[in-house]
Protein backbone atom coordinates (compact mmCIF):
# COMPACT_ATOMS: atom_id res chain seq x y z
CA UNK A 1 0.00 0.00 0.00
CA UNK A 2 1.44 3.37 -0.72
CA UNK A 3 0.61 6.79 0.54
CA UNK A 4 -0.60 9.27 -1.35
CA UNK A 5 -4.10 7.59 -1.80
CA UNK A 6 -7.17 8.61 -2.24
CA UNK A 7 -8.73 7.26 0.82
CA UNK A 8 -10.06 9.66 3.41
CA UNK A 9 -8.49 10.50 6.48
CA UNK A 10 -8.21 7.54 8.79
CA UNK A 11 -9.77 4.93 6.87
CA UNK A 12 -9.57 1.69 8.53
CA UNK A 13 -10.18 -0.15 5.39
CA UNK A 14 -6.80 0.83 3.89
CA UNK A 15 -5.19 0.21 7.58
CA UNK A 16 -6.53 -3.34 6.91
CA UNK A 17 -5.38 -3.78 3.46
CA UNK A 18 -2.08 -2.18 4.37
CA UNK A 19 -1.45 -5.35 6.55
CA UNK A 20 -3.03 -8.42 4.64
CA UNK A 21 -0.44 -7.15 2.00
CA UNK A 22 2.14 -7.13 4.23
CA UNK A 23 1.81 -10.42 5.12
CA UNK A 24 0.78 -12.13 1.41
CA UNK A 25 3.97 -10.44 -0.13
CA UNK A 26 4.63 -9.19 -4.11
CA UNK A 27 3.09 -13.06 -5.43
CA UNK A 28 -0.09 -11.86 -4.66
CA UNK A 29 -3.56 -10.92 -6.76
CA UNK A 30 -6.31 -8.66 -6.09
CA UNK A 31 -9.82 -8.28 -7.66
CA UNK A 32 -12.05 -6.17 -5.87
CA UNK A 33 -15.73 -5.43 -7.42
CA UNK A 34 -16.85 -1.87 -7.01
CA UNK A 35 -16.18 -0.27 -3.30
CA UNK A 36 -14.45 2.06 -1.72
CA UNK A 37 -11.44 0.06 -2.38
CA UNK A 38 -11.37 0.66 -5.95
CA UNK A 39 -11.54 4.54 -5.56
CA UNK A 40 -8.78 4.84 -3.08
CA UNK A 41 -6.69 2.51 -5.00
CA UNK A 42 -6.08 5.50 -7.56
CA UNK A 43 -7.33 6.43 -10.53
CA UNK A 44 -5.68 5.13 -14.09
CA UNK A 45 -2.90 6.00 -14.52
CA UNK A 46 -1.70 5.65 -11.54
CA UNK A 47 -2.49 3.04 -8.84
CA UNK A 48 -1.67 3.07 -5.12
CA UNK A 49 -0.97 -0.97 -4.48
CA UNK A 50 2.08 -2.50 -5.53
CA UNK A 51 0.46 -5.97 -7.05
CA UNK A 52 -1.79 -6.86 -9.65
CA UNK A 53 -5.15 -5.42 -8.90
CA UNK A 54 -8.12 -5.87 -11.37
CA UNK A 55 -11.35 -3.69 -10.70
CA UNK A 56 -14.53 -5.46 -11.07
CA UNK A 57 -17.86 -5.38 -11.63
CA UNK A 58 -20.21 -5.23 -8.46
CA UNK A 59 -21.51 -8.76 -8.02
CA UNK A 60 -18.17 -10.36 -9.59
CA UNK A 61 -15.55 -10.41 -7.36
CA UNK A 62 -15.23 -14.45 -6.80
CA UNK A 63 -16.16 -14.94 -10.10
CA UNK A 64 -13.61 -13.16 -11.34
CA UNK A 65 -11.24 -14.00 -8.79
CA UNK A 66 -12.36 -17.99 -9.21
CA UNK A 67 -11.17 -17.29 -13.50
CA UNK A 68 -8.06 -16.14 -11.99
CA UNK A 69 -7.55 -19.02 -10.14
CA UNK A 70 -8.16 -21.20 -13.01
CA UNK A 71 -6.35 -19.04 -15.69
CA UNK A 72 -3.00 -19.52 -12.72
CA UNK A 73 -3.88 -23.11 -12.96
CA UNK A 74 -3.41 -23.43 -16.29
CA UNK A 75 -0.19 -21.71 -16.38
CA UNK A 76 1.29 -23.89 -13.87
CA UNK A 77 1.69 -21.31 -11.21
CA UNK A 78 1.63 -22.36 -8.31
CA UNK A 79 3.00 -19.78 -5.47
CA UNK A 80 0.40 -16.96 -6.55
CA UNK A 81 -2.02 -15.91 -3.73
CA UNK A 82 -5.56 -14.50 -5.64
CA UNK A 83 -7.25 -12.56 -3.05
CA UNK A 84 -10.64 -11.06 -3.21
CA UNK A 85 -11.10 -7.75 -1.62
CA UNK A 86 -14.29 -6.03 -1.38
CA UNK A 87 -16.80 -4.18 0.99
CA UNK A 88 -19.50 -5.73 2.57
CA UNK A 89 -22.24 -4.50 0.69
CA UNK A 90 -20.47 -6.38 -2.35
CA UNK A 91 -20.38 -9.16 0.03
CA UNK A 92 -23.40 -9.68 2.17
CA UNK A 93 -25.79 -8.35 -0.91
CA UNK A 94 -25.12 -8.29 -4.05
CA UNK A 95 -21.99 -10.54 -4.09
CA UNK A 96 -23.32 -12.87 -1.95
CA UNK A 97 -24.42 -15.82 -4.63
CA UNK A 98 -21.19 -15.31 -6.52
CA UNK A 99 -19.16 -15.80 -3.27
CA UNK A 100 -21.33 -18.43 -2.15
CA UNK A 101 -20.84 -20.78 -5.31
CA UNK A 102 -17.26 -20.23 -5.27
CA UNK A 103 -16.77 -21.43 -1.38
CA UNK A 104 -19.25 -24.49 -2.39
CA UNK A 105 -16.72 -25.58 -4.94
CA UNK A 106 -14.05 -24.68 -2.65
CA UNK A 107 -12.16 -22.43 -4.95
CA UNK A 108 -8.38 -22.17 -3.88
CA UNK A 109 -8.67 -18.05 -3.00
CA UNK A 110 -8.69 -16.05 -0.10
CA UNK A 111 -11.99 -13.59 0.13
CA UNK A 112 -11.53 -10.68 2.44
CA UNK A 113 -14.63 -8.98 3.04
CA UNK A 114 -13.61 -5.44 4.75
CA UNK A 115 -16.37 -4.39 6.59
CA UNK A 116 -17.37 -0.74 7.24
CA UNK A 117 -21.32 -1.83 7.84
CA UNK A 118 -22.59 0.55 5.18
CA UNK A 119 -22.65 1.08 1.14
CA UNK A 120 -19.67 3.94 1.68
CA UNK A 121 -18.16 4.90 -1.74
CA UNK A 122 -21.22 5.86 -2.51
CA UNK A 123 -22.60 8.15 0.56
CA UNK A 124 -23.35 5.41 3.36
CA UNK A 125 -26.37 3.63 2.63
CA UNK A 126 -27.54 0.89 4.30
CA UNK A 127 -26.26 -2.76 3.67
CA UNK A 128 -27.31 -6.46 5.07
CA UNK A 129 -24.02 -5.78 6.97
CA UNK A 130 -25.63 -2.72 8.73
CA UNK A 131 -26.03 -3.08 12.24
CA UNK A 132 -29.24 -2.44 14.02
CA UNK A 133 -29.72 1.13 15.32
CA UNK A 134 -27.43 2.65 12.92
CA UNK A 135 -27.95 5.61 11.08
CA UNK A 136 -27.94 5.22 7.53
CA UNK A 137 -28.72 7.93 4.40
CA UNK A 138 -31.72 5.28 3.88
CA UNK A 139 -32.03 4.63 7.38
CA UNK A 140 -32.39 7.93 9.06
CA UNK A 141 -34.44 6.49 12.01
CA UNK A 142 -32.07 3.99 12.47
CA UNK A 143 -31.49 0.18 10.84
CA UNK A 144 -34.59 -1.92 12.20
CA UNK A 145 -32.89 -4.87 11.01
CA UNK A 146 -30.00 -7.14 12.77
CA UNK A 147 -26.47 -7.17 11.01
CA UNK A 148 -26.13 -10.27 8.48
CA UNK A 149 -23.72 -12.57 10.18
CA UNK A 150 -21.52 -13.30 7.00
CA UNK A 151 -18.85 -15.11 8.95
CA UNK A 152 -21.11 -17.73 10.03
CA UNK A 153 -22.80 -18.18 6.86
CA UNK A 154 -19.51 -18.88 5.02
CA UNK A 155 -18.60 -21.33 7.99
CA UNK A 156 -21.81 -23.35 7.09
CA UNK A 157 -20.29 -23.66 3.69
CA UNK A 158 -17.64 -25.86 5.67
CA UNK A 159 -14.91 -24.27 4.12
CA UNK A 160 -11.18 -24.99 5.41
CA UNK A 161 -11.15 -21.62 6.86
CA UNK A 162 -12.95 -18.64 8.24
CA UNK A 163 -11.52 -16.00 10.58
CA UNK A 164 -12.92 -12.69 11.77
CA UNK A 165 -10.81 -9.55 12.79
CA UNK A 166 -10.47 -5.80 12.86
CA UNK A 167 -8.35 -3.12 11.37
CA UNK A 168 -7.39 -2.25 14.94
CA UNK A 169 -5.48 -5.55 15.69
CA UNK A 170 -3.35 -5.10 12.81
CA UNK A 171 -0.78 -8.18 14.38
CA UNK A 172 -4.48 -10.19 14.86
CA UNK A 173 -5.12 -9.58 11.00
CA UNK A 174 -1.30 -10.31 9.94
CA UNK A 175 -1.37 -13.38 11.71
CA UNK A 176 -4.71 -14.95 10.68
CA UNK A 177 -3.72 -13.82 6.89
CA UNK A 178 -0.17 -15.43 7.27
CA UNK A 179 -2.08 -18.36 8.19
CA UNK A 180 -5.06 -18.21 5.64
CA UNK A 181 -2.02 -18.27 2.85
CA UNK A 182 -0.80 -21.75 4.02
CA UNK A 183 -4.08 -23.30 3.75
CA UNK A 184 -5.53 -24.86 0.21
CA UNK A 185 -8.79 -24.00 -1.08
CA UNK A 186 -11.20 -21.24 -0.18
CA UNK A 187 -10.42 -18.98 2.76
CA UNK A 188 -12.59 -16.18 4.44
CA UNK A 189 -11.51 -13.46 6.64
CA UNK A 190 -14.02 -10.62 7.42
CA UNK A 191 -12.55 -7.87 9.32
CA UNK A 192 -14.36 -4.94 10.79
CA UNK A 193 -13.27 -1.48 9.46
CA UNK A 194 -14.25 1.60 11.20
CA UNK A 195 -15.03 4.20 8.79
CA UNK A 196 -15.13 8.07 10.19
CA UNK A 197 -17.14 9.50 7.53
CA UNK A 198 -19.64 7.08 7.57
CA UNK A 199 -19.83 5.87 11.26
CA UNK A 200 -19.78 9.63 12.33
CA UNK A 201 -16.50 10.17 14.51
CA UNK A 202 -13.42 12.03 14.55
CA UNK A 203 -10.88 10.80 12.52
CA UNK A 204 -8.36 10.51 15.11
CA UNK A 205 -10.69 7.84 16.72
CA UNK A 206 -10.50 5.09 13.92
CA UNK A 207 -8.38 2.96 15.99
CA UNK A 208 -9.53 3.38 19.28
CA UNK A 209 -13.57 3.07 17.73
CA UNK A 210 -12.57 -0.77 16.88
CA UNK A 211 -10.72 -1.30 19.62
CA UNK A 212 -13.69 -0.64 21.65
CA UNK A 213 -16.03 -2.75 19.52
CA UNK A 214 -14.09 -5.70 20.12
CA UNK A 215 -13.23 -4.74 24.00
CA UNK A 216 -16.80 -4.43 24.54
CA UNK A 217 -17.78 -7.89 22.76
CA UNK A 218 -20.23 -6.24 20.09
CA UNK A 219 -17.86 -7.70 17.70
CA UNK A 220 -15.80 -10.99 17.97
CA UNK A 221 -12.39 -12.10 16.55
CA UNK A 222 -12.29 -16.14 16.12
CA UNK A 223 -11.44 -18.53 13.76
CA UNK A 224 -12.95 -21.23 12.43
CA UNK A 225 -10.36 -24.01 11.17
CA UNK A 226 -11.46 -27.36 9.74
CA UNK A 227 -15.29 -26.54 11.77
CA UNK A 228 -13.91 -26.19 14.96
CA UNK A 229 -14.38 -22.69 16.74
CA UNK A 230 -11.79 -20.66 18.62
CA UNK A 231 -12.24 -16.89 19.99
CA UNK A 232 -9.07 -15.39 19.65
CA UNK A 233 -7.23 -13.99 22.34
CA UNK A 234 -8.49 -10.15 22.57
CA UNK A 235 -12.15 -11.58 22.72
CA UNK A 236 -11.10 -14.30 25.17
CA UNK A 237 -9.29 -11.64 27.57
CA UNK A 238 -12.93 -10.26 27.84
CA UNK A 239 -14.54 -13.58 28.48
CA UNK A 240 -12.26 -14.67 30.97
CA UNK A 241 -11.51 -11.16 32.56
CA UNK A 242 -15.28 -9.73 32.91
CA UNK A 243 -13.70 -6.15 34.34
CA UNK A 244 -12.06 -6.13 31.14
CA UNK A 245 -14.95 -5.97 29.35
CA UNK A 246 -16.19 -2.52 27.94
CA UNK A 247 -19.71 -1.57 28.31
CA UNK A 248 -21.23 -1.54 24.76
CA UNK A 249 -22.35 1.94 25.83
CA UNK A 250 -19.11 3.39 25.50
CA UNK A 251 -18.40 1.90 21.87
CA UNK A 252 -22.08 3.56 20.71
CA UNK A 253 -22.04 6.75 22.31
CA UNK A 254 -18.55 7.66 21.02
CA UNK A 255 -20.33 7.37 17.61
CA UNK A 256 -22.50 9.76 15.76
CA UNK A 257 -24.30 6.85 13.77
CA UNK A 258 -26.33 5.59 16.79
CA UNK A 259 -27.28 9.05 18.06
CA UNK A 260 -30.97 7.71 17.60
CA UNK A 261 -30.79 4.85 20.25
CA UNK A 262 -32.33 5.05 23.33
CA UNK A 263 -30.77 4.15 26.49
CA UNK A 264 -33.82 1.49 26.54
CA UNK A 265 -32.47 0.02 23.31
CA UNK A 266 -28.61 0.09 24.35
CA UNK A 267 -29.61 -2.05 27.83
CA UNK A 268 -31.11 -4.33 25.63
CA UNK A 269 -27.82 -4.32 23.30
CA UNK A 270 -25.91 -5.47 26.42
CA UNK A 271 -28.26 -7.91 27.72
CA UNK A 272 -27.91 -9.45 23.81
CA UNK A 273 -24.19 -9.43 24.21
CA UNK A 274 -24.13 -10.70 27.26
CA UNK A 275 -26.06 -13.80 26.32
CA UNK A 276 -23.98 -13.95 23.54
CA UNK A 277 -20.88 -13.67 25.24
CA UNK A 278 -22.26 -17.12 27.53
CA UNK A 279 -22.95 -18.88 24.94
CA UNK A 280 -19.32 -18.44 23.04
CA UNK A 281 -17.73 -19.36 26.23
CA UNK A 282 -19.40 -22.52 25.87
CA UNK A 283 -18.56 -23.45 22.32
CA UNK A 284 -14.84 -22.29 21.94
CA UNK A 285 -12.86 -25.42 20.96
CA UNK A 286 -15.78 -26.89 19.80
CA UNK A 287 -16.90 -27.92 16.12
CA UNK A 288 -19.52 -25.11 15.17
CA UNK A 289 -21.65 -27.72 13.47
CA UNK A 290 -23.37 -30.88 13.75
CA UNK B 1 -28.53 41.34 -12.34
CA UNK B 2 -30.26 39.82 -15.80
CA UNK B 3 -30.13 36.58 -16.86
CA UNK B 4 -28.57 33.47 -14.55
CA UNK B 5 -26.08 33.96 -12.57
CA UNK B 6 -23.56 30.53 -12.21
CA UNK B 7 -21.26 30.18 -9.36
CA UNK B 8 -19.06 27.17 -8.92
CA UNK B 9 -17.30 26.06 -5.93
CA UNK B 10 -13.97 23.92 -5.55
CA UNK B 11 -13.30 22.45 -2.14
CA UNK B 12 -12.31 19.02 -0.71
CA UNK B 13 -14.94 16.49 0.67
CA UNK B 14 -15.68 17.40 4.12
CA UNK B 15 -15.39 20.78 3.90
CA UNK B 16 -18.92 21.05 3.92
CA UNK B 17 -18.93 22.47 0.29
CA UNK B 18 -22.12 21.10 -0.67
CA UNK B 19 -23.82 21.91 3.05
CA UNK B 20 -22.89 25.66 2.24
CA UNK B 21 -23.80 25.34 -1.73
CA UNK B 22 -27.69 24.84 -0.46
CA UNK B 23 -27.52 27.13 2.34
CA UNK B 24 -26.48 29.70 -0.61
CA UNK B 25 -29.38 28.18 -2.46
CA UNK B 26 -31.74 28.64 0.08
CA UNK B 27 -30.44 32.87 1.22
CA UNK B 28 -31.00 33.92 -2.95
CA UNK B 29 -34.36 32.20 -2.51
CA UNK B 30 -35.16 34.17 0.95
CA UNK B 31 -33.20 37.33 -1.13
CA UNK B 32 -36.58 36.99 -3.68
CA UNK B 33 -34.39 35.14 -6.27
CA UNK B 34 -37.30 32.90 -8.30
CA UNK B 35 -35.03 30.10 -9.58
CA UNK B 36 -32.08 29.15 -7.33
CA UNK B 37 -30.40 25.67 -7.67
CA UNK B 38 -27.74 23.77 -5.65
CA UNK B 39 -25.96 20.94 -7.58
CA UNK B 40 -23.40 18.56 -6.21
CA UNK B 41 -21.44 17.16 -8.40
CA UNK B 42 -21.48 13.55 -8.65
CA UNK B 43 -18.19 11.58 -7.97
CA UNK B 44 -15.77 9.85 -5.57
CA UNK B 45 -17.21 12.32 -2.30
CA UNK B 46 -14.12 10.47 -0.05
CA UNK B 47 -12.75 13.20 2.31
CA UNK B 48 -10.11 15.27 1.18
CA UNK B 49 -10.63 14.42 -2.45
CA UNK B 50 -11.77 17.76 -4.79
CA UNK B 51 -14.64 17.87 -5.63
CA UNK B 52 -16.95 20.81 -6.97
CA UNK B 53 -20.74 21.98 -6.44
CA UNK B 54 -22.54 24.76 -8.14
CA UNK B 55 -25.13 27.31 -7.80
CA UNK B 56 -27.50 28.87 -10.17
CA UNK B 57 -29.52 32.19 -9.40
CA UNK B 58 -32.02 33.91 -11.23
CA UNK B 59 -35.21 36.50 -11.04
CA UNK B 60 -36.89 33.75 -12.93
CA UNK B 61 -37.26 29.98 -12.79
CA UNK B 62 -34.50 28.03 -14.28
CA UNK B 63 -34.90 25.38 -16.53
CA UNK B 64 -31.31 24.96 -17.27
CA UNK B 65 -29.85 21.64 -15.20
CA UNK B 66 -27.08 21.03 -15.95
CA UNK B 67 -23.61 21.14 -14.57
CA UNK B 68 -21.46 25.03 -14.61
CA UNK B 69 -19.50 25.34 -17.20
CA UNK B 70 -19.33 29.32 -17.78
CA UNK B 71 -19.55 29.83 -13.95
CA UNK B 72 -19.83 34.35 -13.13
CA UNK B 73 -18.05 33.24 -9.92
CA UNK B 74 -15.91 30.81 -8.50
CA UNK B 75 -15.32 30.29 -5.01
CA UNK B 76 -12.22 28.46 -3.88
CA UNK B 77 -12.51 26.77 -0.66
CA UNK B 78 -9.05 25.07 -0.66
CA UNK B 79 -6.52 26.43 -1.40
CA UNK B 80 -4.09 24.24 -2.20
CA UNK B 81 -6.49 23.66 -5.48
CA UNK B 82 -5.81 26.86 -7.03
CA UNK B 83 -2.00 26.11 -5.96
CA UNK B 84 -1.70 23.33 -7.84
CA UNK B 85 -3.71 24.36 -10.47
CA UNK B 86 -4.46 27.56 -12.03
CA UNK B 87 -6.51 26.72 -14.81
CA UNK B 88 -8.58 24.19 -13.75
CA UNK B 89 -10.07 26.77 -11.01
CA UNK B 90 -10.76 29.88 -13.30
CA UNK B 91 -11.79 27.36 -16.64
CA UNK B 92 -14.77 28.58 -18.14
CA UNK B 93 -14.60 32.41 -15.37
CA UNK B 94 -16.31 35.09 -17.42
CA UNK B 95 -14.12 37.95 -17.88
CA UNK B 96 -15.65 40.26 -15.25
CA UNK B 97 -16.30 37.37 -13.12
CA UNK B 98 -15.41 36.87 -9.48
CA UNK B 99 -13.01 35.07 -8.14
CA UNK B 100 -13.15 34.38 -4.34
CA UNK B 101 -10.34 32.54 -2.55
CA UNK B 102 -9.87 30.90 1.29
CA UNK B 103 -6.48 32.61 1.79
CA UNK B 104 -3.72 33.59 4.82
CA UNK B 105 -0.50 33.27 1.89
CA UNK B 106 -0.12 36.32 -0.15
CA UNK B 107 2.74 34.49 -2.08
CA UNK B 108 -0.46 32.89 -3.82
CA UNK B 109 -1.81 36.16 -5.43
CA UNK B 110 1.27 36.70 -7.18
CA UNK B 111 0.69 33.78 -9.02
CA UNK B 112 -2.60 33.95 -10.06
CA UNK B 113 -3.85 34.63 -13.70
CA UNK B 114 -7.43 35.66 -14.34
CA UNK B 115 -9.82 36.25 -17.20
CA UNK B 116 -9.52 40.07 -18.07
CA UNK B 117 -11.81 42.02 -15.97
CA UNK B 118 -12.40 39.73 -13.05
CA UNK B 119 -12.25 40.93 -9.67
CA UNK B 120 -10.36 38.83 -6.80
CA UNK B 121 -11.54 38.72 -3.28
CA UNK B 122 -9.72 37.36 -0.31
CA UNK B 123 -10.64 35.73 3.05
CA UNK B 124 -8.91 33.16 5.74
CA UNK B 125 -11.87 31.19 6.32
CA UNK B 126 -9.11 28.58 7.76
CA UNK B 127 -8.32 31.10 10.86
CA UNK B 128 -11.88 31.80 11.47
CA UNK B 129 -13.06 27.89 11.53
CA UNK B 130 -9.77 27.47 13.95
CA UNK B 131 -10.74 30.00 15.99
CA UNK B 132 -14.51 29.63 16.29
CA UNK B 133 -13.43 25.83 16.82
CA UNK B 134 -15.95 25.15 13.55
CA UNK B 135 -15.38 21.53 12.95
CA UNK B 136 -17.33 18.22 12.10
CA UNK B 137 -15.78 15.04 12.77
CA UNK B 138 -12.61 16.64 13.03
CA UNK B 139 -12.69 18.75 9.56
CA UNK B 140 -12.82 22.71 9.30
CA UNK B 141 -16.13 23.12 7.33
CA UNK B 142 -13.68 25.80 5.46
CA UNK B 143 -16.87 26.51 2.77
CA UNK B 144 -19.09 28.07 5.80
CA UNK B 145 -17.10 31.25 5.88
CA UNK B 146 -16.84 31.42 2.02
CA UNK B 147 -20.62 32.72 2.13
CA UNK B 148 -19.77 35.12 3.96
CA UNK B 149 -16.73 36.45 1.24
CA UNK B 150 -19.19 35.90 -1.51
CA UNK B 151 -21.65 37.67 0.03
CA UNK B 152 -19.19 40.42 -0.05
CA UNK B 153 -17.66 40.35 -3.31
CA UNK B 154 -20.94 39.90 -5.25
CA UNK B 155 -23.42 41.74 -3.09
CA UNK B 156 -26.07 39.23 -4.69
CA UNK B 157 -27.37 38.01 -0.92
CA UNK B 158 -27.19 39.77 1.88
CA UNK B 159 -25.98 38.82 5.14
CA UNK B 160 -29.81 38.56 6.90
CA UNK B 161 -30.91 36.21 4.30
CA UNK B 162 -27.67 34.14 4.90
CA UNK B 163 -28.47 33.84 8.23
CA UNK B 164 -32.15 33.05 7.69
CA UNK B 165 -30.74 30.01 5.76
CA UNK B 166 -28.46 28.62 8.18
CA UNK B 167 -30.57 28.94 11.52
CA UNK B 168 -33.51 27.00 9.31
CA UNK B 169 -30.79 24.58 8.32
CA UNK B 170 -29.04 23.79 12.13
CA UNK B 171 -29.88 23.72 15.28
CA UNK B 172 -29.39 26.90 17.91
CA UNK B 173 -26.18 26.74 19.06
CA UNK B 174 -24.49 25.27 15.96
CA UNK B 175 -25.75 28.02 13.48
CA UNK B 176 -24.71 30.36 15.58
CA UNK B 177 -21.51 29.76 15.32
CA UNK B 178 -22.30 29.00 11.74
CA UNK B 179 -23.43 32.48 11.40
CA UNK B 180 -20.62 33.99 13.58
CA UNK B 181 -18.36 32.60 11.17
CA UNK B 182 -20.20 33.95 7.95
CA UNK B 183 -20.39 37.12 9.84
CA UNK B 184 -16.54 37.76 10.55
CA UNK B 185 -15.72 36.41 6.57
CA UNK B 186 -18.09 39.20 5.69
CA UNK B 187 -15.80 41.88 7.54
CA UNK B 188 -12.78 40.64 6.43
CA UNK B 189 -13.04 39.89 3.51
CA UNK B 190 -10.90 42.26 1.15
CA UNK B 191 -10.30 42.94 -2.49
CA UNK B 192 -6.83 41.63 -3.90
CA UNK B 193 -4.75 44.07 -6.30
CA UNK B 194 -3.37 42.29 -9.12
CA UNK B 195 -0.37 43.44 -11.53
CA UNK B 196 -1.67 43.76 -15.47
CA UNK B 197 0.21 41.13 -16.27
CA UNK B 198 -1.81 38.61 -14.48
CA UNK B 199 -5.23 39.28 -16.23
CA UNK B 200 -5.00 36.92 -19.17
CA UNK B 201 -7.73 35.94 -21.95
CA UNK B 202 -10.55 33.42 -20.37
CA UNK B 203 -9.59 30.04 -20.04
CA UNK B 204 -11.95 27.86 -22.12
CA UNK B 205 -14.81 25.81 -20.17
CA UNK B 206 -13.59 22.12 -20.12
CA UNK B 207 -15.47 20.52 -23.35
CA UNK B 208 -17.16 16.96 -22.84
CA UNK B 209 -15.09 13.63 -23.85
CA UNK B 210 -15.99 12.03 -26.46
CA UNK B 211 -16.29 8.43 -26.52
CA UNK B 212 -14.97 6.71 -29.94
CA UNK B 213 -17.06 4.61 -31.43
CA UNK B 214 -16.68 0.55 -31.42
CA UNK B 215 -17.34 -1.34 -34.43
CA UNK B 216 -15.23 -4.29 -33.89
CA UNK B 217 -12.92 -5.46 -31.22
CA UNK B 218 -9.90 -4.11 -32.50
CA UNK B 219 -11.28 -0.71 -32.05
CA UNK B 220 -11.08 -1.19 -28.65
CA UNK B 221 -8.45 1.41 -26.67
CA UNK B 222 -5.56 -1.52 -24.99
CA UNK B 223 -6.36 -2.55 -21.10
CA UNK B 224 -5.56 0.28 -19.09
CA UNK B 225 -2.70 -0.56 -16.51
CA UNK B 226 -1.55 1.41 -14.03
CA UNK B 227 2.04 1.80 -12.69
CA UNK B 228 2.37 1.72 -8.72
CA UNK B 229 3.20 5.13 -7.29
CA UNK B 230 3.18 7.18 -4.55
CA UNK B 231 0.90 9.77 -4.40
CA UNK B 232 -1.60 8.29 -7.04
CA UNK B 233 -4.30 11.27 -6.34
CA UNK B 234 -1.45 13.49 -5.79
CA UNK B 235 0.20 15.80 -2.41
CA UNK B 236 -2.70 14.59 0.04
CA UNK B 237 -0.60 16.30 2.60
CA UNK B 238 -2.41 19.41 1.63
CA UNK B 239 -5.64 18.12 3.12
CA UNK B 240 -3.81 18.85 6.69
CA UNK B 241 -5.14 21.74 8.52
CA UNK B 242 -2.78 20.28 11.85
CA UNK B 243 0.30 17.89 11.63
CA UNK B 244 2.10 15.65 13.96
CA UNK B 245 4.95 16.27 15.21
CA UNK B 246 7.09 13.92 16.93
CA UNK B 247 9.32 14.74 19.87
CA UNK B 248 12.06 12.84 20.05
CA UNK B 249 12.72 12.98 23.44
CA UNK B 250 9.88 11.37 24.38
CA UNK B 251 9.56 8.76 21.36
CA UNK B 252 10.85 4.89 22.41
CA UNK B 253 10.76 3.61 19.19
CA UNK B 254 7.46 1.57 19.94
CA UNK B 255 6.41 1.99 16.57
CA UNK B 256 2.78 1.84 17.12
CA UNK B 257 2.00 5.13 14.92
CA UNK B 258 4.18 3.36 12.05
CA UNK B 259 1.64 0.44 12.49
CA UNK B 260 -1.60 1.82 13.04
CA UNK B 261 -1.01 4.94 10.06
CA UNK B 262 -3.79 4.08 7.88
CA UNK B 263 -1.67 5.75 4.95
CA UNK B 264 1.68 3.66 5.46
CA UNK B 265 3.26 7.53 5.57
CA UNK B 266 5.88 6.97 8.32
CA UNK B 267 8.51 5.03 7.76
CA UNK B 268 11.21 4.13 10.14
CA UNK B 269 14.51 6.06 9.71
CA UNK B 270 18.30 4.77 10.20
CA UNK B 271 18.21 4.92 13.83
CA UNK B 272 15.00 3.47 14.56
CA UNK B 273 13.06 6.31 14.83
CA UNK B 274 9.35 6.62 13.33
CA UNK B 275 9.52 9.56 10.65
CA UNK B 276 6.74 10.93 9.45
CA UNK B 277 6.60 11.86 5.29
CA UNK B 278 4.38 15.16 5.21
CA UNK B 279 4.12 15.46 1.36
CA UNK B 280 1.61 12.40 2.03
CA UNK B 281 0.62 12.19 5.99
CA UNK B 282 -3.32 13.74 5.64
CA UNK B 283 -3.72 15.05 9.37
CA UNK B 284 -6.06 11.87 10.32
CA UNK B 285 -4.37 12.28 14.06
CA UNK B 286 -4.51 8.34 14.45
CA UNK B 287 -0.74 8.45 15.81
CA UNK B 288 -1.55 11.42 17.66
CA UNK B 289 -3.88 9.11 19.73
CA UNK B 290 -2.54 6.19 19.58
CA UNK B 291 1.16 7.23 20.63
CA UNK B 292 1.50 5.79 24.09
CA UNK B 293 3.99 8.17 24.94
CA UNK B 294 1.99 11.30 24.48
CA UNK B 295 5.15 11.98 21.85
CA UNK B 296 3.08 13.45 19.24
CA UNK B 297 1.74 17.05 18.95
CA UNK B 298 -0.58 18.32 16.30
CA UNK B 299 0.56 21.57 15.65
CA UNK B 300 -2.07 24.17 13.42
CA UNK B 301 -0.18 23.74 9.41
CA UNK B 302 0.56 27.33 7.62
CA UNK B 303 -0.72 27.20 4.60
C1 LIG C 1 -24.41 -3.13 -10.10
C2 LIG C 1 -23.93 -1.90 -9.42
N1 LIG C 1 -24.77 -1.18 -8.62
C3 LIG C 1 -24.35 -0.09 -7.98
C4 LIG C 1 -23.05 0.34 -8.11
C5 LIG C 1 -22.60 1.62 -7.41
N2 LIG C 1 -21.71 1.33 -6.28
C6 LIG C 1 -20.37 1.41 -6.40
S1 LIG C 1 -19.54 1.11 -4.96
C7 LIG C 1 -21.01 0.92 -4.14
C8 LIG C 1 -21.03 0.67 -2.67
C9 LIG C 1 -20.15 -0.44 -2.23
O1 LIG C 1 -20.42 -0.72 -0.89
P1 LIG C 1 -19.53 -1.79 -0.14
O2 LIG C 1 -19.44 -3.04 -0.92
O3 LIG C 1 -20.01 -1.91 1.27
O4 LIG C 1 -18.07 -1.12 -0.15
P2 LIG C 1 -17.67 0.29 0.48
O5 LIG C 1 -17.90 1.33 -0.56
O6 LIG C 1 -18.49 0.49 1.70
O7 LIG C 1 -16.23 0.17 0.79
C10 LIG C 1 -22.12 1.06 -5.01
C11 LIG C 1 -23.51 0.97 -4.60
C12 LIG C 1 -22.19 -0.40 -8.95
N3 LIG C 1 -20.91 -0.06 -9.13
N4 LIG C 1 -22.65 -1.50 -9.60
S1 LIG D 1 -15.81 6.16 3.06
FE1 LIG D 1 -15.02 4.98 4.82
S2 LIG D 1 -14.26 3.04 3.97
FE2 LIG D 1 -14.52 4.50 2.26
S3 LIG D 1 -12.47 5.38 1.97
FE3 LIG D 1 -13.64 6.72 3.37
S4 LIG D 1 -13.11 5.99 5.46
FE4 LIG D 1 -12.51 4.42 4.00
MG1 LIG E 1 -19.20 -1.03 2.93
Amino acid sequence: MLPGNSACQGCGSTLALRWVLKALGKKTVIVNPASCGCVYVGLYPRTAVSVPYIQMAFAAGPAAASGMVGGLEAQGKKDVTVICWAGDGGTADIGVSSLSGSAERNTNYIYFCYDNEAYMNTGTQRSGSTPAGAWTTTTPLGKKESKKDMALIMAAHRVPYVATSCSSYPADLYGKTKKAKLIQGMRYIHILTPCPPGWRFDTGLAVKIGRLAVQSGMWLLYEVENGVFRLSPPSRKILENPEKRVPVKEYIRAQGRFRGMSENEITLLQEMIDSKLEKVAELDGKPLFF
Amino acid sequence: MSGIFEVRWHGRGGQGVVTASRILAVAAFNEGFVGVQSIPWIGAERRGAQIEAYNRISRTPILLHSQVYAPDAVIVVDPSIISEDNNAVVRGLKSGGFLVINTARSNIISSLRVPEGCSVYLVDATSICLELDLQVAGLEVLAMPMLGAFAKATSLVSLKSLEESITSSFEAELAKKNVDAVVKAYESTRKAHLMPEQYVPPVPPSKPIRIPEIHHWTDLPPVPVSTPSKGSIGNTGDWRTRKPVIDKEKCNKCLFCWMYCPEATINIDDSGFPQIDYNYCKGCEVCFNECPRKAISMVVEEK
